[in-house]
């Protein structure tokens, strides 16, 4: 065996944990949802005794309201959570990148919610903050001689509510990978700008975005993918009500399989989901893949 | 030699020890139940009563494990635990999930003495819930029986001298025990819905349609959702929404009454100890009132019964172990005693579900007068395949209806649409 093939082989003999990790973890049972999505499944009986029924479960999906209402709940989730979670990052990274004394202290502060249980985070919103007349958020409306909202309660309200409460709990976290960005942008850059006579404004959109575009590529397609998977706020805060009003494709998928007892209409289900996250993340990367120091 | 002799009679010592130590160790059972605080605390005592009395002779030991039972826990935790095969011994399960419960094998067929003590000793309506295929499938613990509960020093104060018997008066009774402060903001409301209580909103339903002379399930699997009855209780709803008299879009149900904040409710009489009594506000126990639900003609109409049960799981690998359990904690002993009712009924102050059990001591005089009443009339839960999604169903329905400007009809011919499809698939 020549010095190529030893290091050719060395690589993959590397790799090999990985990919059984991976096959067994993730192929194998992807292979079997797929699997059980063209039966009809409870989740108790043998697999072998269930009916095959082809794309039925599919085809049942994209008639049902209930699944097109979680459908257009998940878009505006994401539609809240990316733009207001992403933008209040970017613009808390571009504040404390001005920043020179307590950067670190800020910083912390701003993190720490994202490193706090999604539980708790989720009870202490929905009992202390958003709780209709005696609730934090209200006693301070009221102070300033606004009438106390319902929040939660309100089948207006509550998915805006939920997006707020994550929009707090995970700028903190894409502001940190905002910072990482901004500090591999050289300063030679603003210098010459400025000596050319660049405002602020300028210096943003000509040297800053452009040169965060994989950074911001990164924040978007992570943030669009747990987005998209919106599950624990909206299980702890409303349970997908008022009304089916914050029902996300995850939680209906939840009940359709452990309330409902049908697994094999809620696996169709995360294959769609799937195939839509596929999707909305290679088009984002088609869209975002120019930018950064070399394409600058 | 001699050192193998002596090899030989220390590992003989020791197999001997061990199997010793393994026969003398007592047979382990879970059970899963769903109370949490004082009260579970109160029947782990009940339970360890047994443990160190009969269960310590019969070699036997009890742990009891909690499971939420709201939104399905339980019946979720069950299957996981069944394709896991690590199912409990013994699970304290609702009704209203016992029927998809013992379709999915999820119960042990109880022995024949256990259930003809079922057949036996409870009211023909609990007894009737816990039977599915012939099989009565474990002993109800309880009764559950929705009443109109209201606070009688805000009704006094509002000149209201009874609680509503129809539903027009209902609606204008509502409306004068709402109050607002200066700035228009709600401070008390009339009539408290239990919105995110999906359950209660459904045995509401029910129980209304009944006082109507009408079926909200005519057959197991039909529905009458959008028919007048139907209709007309929605716009029942939606017009106490919009006159401002209820906790739509404000506290919720179980913040609302506990401190006062709201008139009156439609719900179970556990709520009575386990709410008012033990998290309320002061004298609103001795200020509360039990009255049947309104109807339109104002003539007592029946309300819904339902309960829980207690039987073994079909995972058990000790299922004569965890019925003799149960027969010590449920069946009578020798002095005509059995110890759930009487925890049911003087611990933590529920209707009991078996003959020959008084109400709860700790009631009000009028309340045990009124339940009487109620029980007698009361009619059991429909038993639905596929119970939680119709459920939710209507509970989505009254939310939109109560919560936005969803007209009652559209909402009710979309319930109806929905449902039907569930029965539709479950054949």
């Amino acid at each position: 065996m020549n010095y190529r093939m030893k290091i050719r082989v060395a690589g993959y003999l590397f790799i090999t944990p990985l990919i059984i990790g991976f096959s067994l973890f993730v192929v194998l049972p992807l292979i079997f949802a797929v699997g059980v999505s063209f039966r009809e499944w409870n989740g108790l009986q043998s697999l072998l005794d269930t009916k095959f029924v082809g794309f039925g479960n599919y085809a049942k999906l994209f008639s049902d309201p209930q699944f097109q209402n979680a459908l257009l709940n998940t878009c505006k989730f994401v539609m809240g959570m990316v733009l207001g979670q992403s933008l209040l990052g970017l613009i808390l990274a571009l504040a404390l990148n001005s920043v020179t004394r307590g950067l670190g202290l800020l910083r912390s502060l701003f993190f720490l919610p994202s490193i706090l249980s999604v539980i708790a985070v989720s009870l202490l919103w929905k009992s202390v903050m958003y709780t209709p007349s005696y609730g934090a958020i209200n006693l301070i409306l009221k102070a300033f001689g606004f009438s106390s909202q319902p929040f939660l309660q309100s089948m207006e309200q509550a998915m805006g509510s939920i997006i707020w409460m994550t929009i707090w709990e995970y700028a903190g976290y894409y502001m940190i990978l905002f910072i990482t960005g901004l500090k591999n942008i050289q300063t030679d850059f603003y210098e010459s700008a400025r000596i050319d006579g660049a405002n602020k404004f300028q210096e943003f959109t000509k040297i800053t975005a452009p040169m965060l575009k994989p950074t911001i590529l990164l924040v978007l397609v992570m943030n669009a993918i747990g987005s998209f998977q919106v599950f624990g706020p909206v299980f702890m805060m409303t349970m997908g009500g008022p009304g089916r009003a914050t029902e996300s494709v995850v939680t209906l998928m939840y009940n359709t399989a452990f309330s409902y007892s049908k697994f094999s209409y809620a696996v169709a289900m995360a294959m769609v989901l799937f195939v839509i996250i596929m999707l909305i993340t290679l088009v984002q990367m088609h869209l975002m893949r120019e930018g950064g120091l070399e394409e600058y | 030699m001699k050192k193998v002799m002596c090899l030989v009679l220390m590992l003989l010592l020791t197999c001997s020890l061990v199997t010793a130590g393994a026969s003398s160790a007592p047979t382990e059972l879970i059970m899963w139940q769903q109370w949490s605080g004082d009260t579970a605390q109160m029947f782990n005592d009940l339970v360890d009563e047994y443990n160190q009395t009969d269960g310590a002779t019969a070699g036997i030991k009890v742990t009891v494990q909690q499971v939420e039972d709201e939104n399905s826990e339980m019946m979720m935790q069950l299957m996981a635990a069944k394709l896991s095969d690590t199912m409990p011994d013994i699970i304290h399960v609702a009704q209203q999930n016992y029927n998809a419960m013992a379709i999915n094998g999820l119960f042990a067929e109880p022995p024949k003495d256990v259930q003809d003590f079922i057949k036996g000793n409870y009211f023909d309506a609990n007894a009737d819930l816990a039977e599915y295929n012939g099989v009565y499938w474990g002993y109800p613990t309880e009764n559950q029986c929705m009443a109109l509960i209201y606070n009688k020093q805000l009704f006094a104060d509002a000149g209201i001298k009874e609680p509503p018997k129809t539903w027009d008066e209902l609606r204008t009774d509502a409306k004068l025990l709402t109050k607002r402060d200066s700035s228009g903001e709600l401070t008390q409301c009339g009539f408290i819905f239990p919105f995110t209580f999906s359950e209660a909103m459904h045995t509401q339903h029910i129980s209304m349609f009944w006082g109507a002379g009408d079926e909200l399930y005519p057959t197991l699997t039909s529905t009458n959702v959008a028919d007048e009855t139907g209709i007309k209780l929605l716009e029942l709803f939606k017009g106490m929404a919009g006159d401002g008299s209820t906790n739509a879009n404000w506290l919720n149900w179980d913040d609302c009454y506990n401190n006062g904040k709201g008139a009156m409710m439609m719900m179970d009489p556990w709520f009575l100890k386990l709410n008012i009594y033990d998290k309320g506000i002061e004298g609103l126990y001795e200020n509360t009132g039990v009255a049947f639900l309104p109807t339109p003609d104002g003539k007592p109409g029946p309300s819904m019964a339902r309960g829980f049960e207690m039987t073994v799981s079909s995972g058990s690998k000790h299922q004569d172990e965890a019925w003799a359990f149960l027969k010590w904690l449920n069946q009578k002993d020798d002095k005509g005693v059995s110890r759930m009712q009487t925890f049911m009924t003087e611990k933590i102050a529920f209707l009991p579900s078996m003959k020959g059990y008084d109400m709860p001591s700790l009631w009000l005089p009028e309340w045990r007068d009124m339940y009487a009443q109620i029980l007698a009339i009361a009619k059991n839960q429909p038993k639905l395949a596929d119970y939680d999604a119709v459920q939710n169903s209507i509970d989505n329905m009254k939310d939109n209806v109560l919560l936005s400007s969803a007209d009652p009809t559209e909402a009710a011919k979309a319930s109806e649409a929905e449902i039907n499809a569930i029965f539709a698939e479950k054949g």
